[in-house]
């Protein structure tokens, strides 16, 4: 068989067959990873917190925010201008103020051992307002999520 | 009119023409990608090189102690993960327990972790600039309802000036160890940094108490009168 040939026959194949083929593959891997993916999640997840949507938000002098409960494994707050102010991540377990508060320039991260259902907190260590949010990552994640920054 | 043999042999042709544009783009991006990784290296070196000349606690040998133990590593591997180099950690005494000052050149940045008397990390990172203008400080404290207590704890440049100014007490000279300041903070105060190119204040002590907000699972914000759990307020 002629190189010509060959080469006419294979892109026809790929016309009838090896489409449909790669089609089917290609749904089949879809739901596949959708299936993992929501295994995945049902495990560990990131829910960024701060009001109801859009976050950020404004932050009155010193106010905090609880985010919702989580077997938190880390808590990232940041200004959201990347403006060094005063913040802080801690996390309060039910009504009790839980650990300590850390607060840093701009940015403070806060990893748990995971082994607790907490609400995760960001406060404003600064006696006036500023633009912040904060990101819970929790559930079973090898990523503890405390990222270096923008 | 097209040649006939070039009409005959038309689809070899266009796959050839395609073969020699994608490798010819590759080859372009590749070259490109040479270069710029080049550079990198030598920006990341640059700010290694730079860090250690000014931070006396990375220019020291390492010791076993340095190393992050085991059992640490979940906690700080995201650390690891976004470009800090662990491994290069150097740990300091403080008054929870142990931390470590985290070099990230590759970001541009100096990390600095220290531990929660209870549970967990603070873990803050700063860009070499600032760094150097003494912005690399975390303080770990006492939350509401908790008994007033806490650390402040800095990381400096060579040759710089550390006070605490802490309740009615008048401004004291903090010792510097290894480019490390600690002192313990149980009233609100002030740290003030003074470095070759700047100086930075930092706020320590207890936080006071703001307005307390809580998002209700349903998407509602509530504001709470106390730090309640959320089941009584939502």
């Amino acid at each position: 068989m002629s190189a010509r040939r060959l080469f006419s026959r294979m892109t026809k194949a790929w016309g009838r067959e090896g489409l449909i083929r790669s089609r089917s593959l290609w749904v089949a891997g879809a739901v596949a990873a959708g299936l993992a993916g929501g295994a995945v999640d049902a495990q560990a997840g990131i829910e960024s917190y701060g009001g109801a949507p859009p976050n950020p938000r404004n932050y009155t002098a010193y106010e905090t925010y609880k985010g919702p409960q989580h077997s938190v494994r880390s808590n990232l707050v940041q200004n959201y201008y990347g403006i060094g102010n005063r913040v802080c991540a801690g996390a309060f377990s039910g009504s009790a103020f839980y650990g300590s508060y850390f607060c840093a320039s701009g940015q403070a991260c806060h990893p748990y051992g995971g082994a607790n259902v907490l609400y995760p907190a960001a406060h404003n260590g600064e006696n006036f307002s500023q633009h912040m949010f904060g990101i819970d990552y929790f559930g079973v994640d090898s990523y503890s999520g405390c990222p270096i920054g923008a | 009119m097209m040649p006939r043999v070039l009409k005959r042999n038309f689809r070899w042709v266009g796959l050839l023409a395609t073969v020699f544009v994608v490798a010819g783009f590759a080859m372009w991006r590749g070259g490109g990608g040479d270069v710029e990784a080049a550079t990198k290296a030598d920006n990341v070196e640059q700010t290694a090189s730079a860090q250690i000349a000014s931070f006396a606690i990375l220019r020291r040998a390492a010791t076993k102690e340095d190393a992050v133990p085991a059992d640490k590593t979940a906690e700080l591997g995201s650390l690891a993960s976004d470009g800090a180099e662990l491994d290069q950690a150097k740990a300091f005494d403080t008054l929870f327990g142990r931390g470590w000052v985290v070099p990230a050149p590759s970001r541009d940045r100096l990390c600095l972790v220290i531990p929660d008397k209870v549970d967990g990390f603070g873990i803050t990172c700063q860009s070499t600039r600032d760094a150097l203008a003494g912005r690399l400080v975390g303080s770990m404290v006492s939350g509401p309802g908790q008994p007033p207590d806490g650390e402040v704890v800095g990381v400096v440049p060579d040759g710089s000036d550390v006070t605490l100014t802490s309740g009615t007490a008048g401004p004291e000279q903090l010792v510097i160890r290894e480019s490390v300041v600690v002192a313990r903070s149980s009233s609100r105060g002030t740290l003030a940094v003074t470095t070759a190119v700047a100086s930075a204040q930092f706020q320590t002590g207890p936080e006071p108490e703001g307005r307390l907000f809580q998002e209700c699972p349903d998407g509602r914000v509530v504001e709470l009168s106390a730090p309640s759990d959320e089941a009584s307020e939502c």
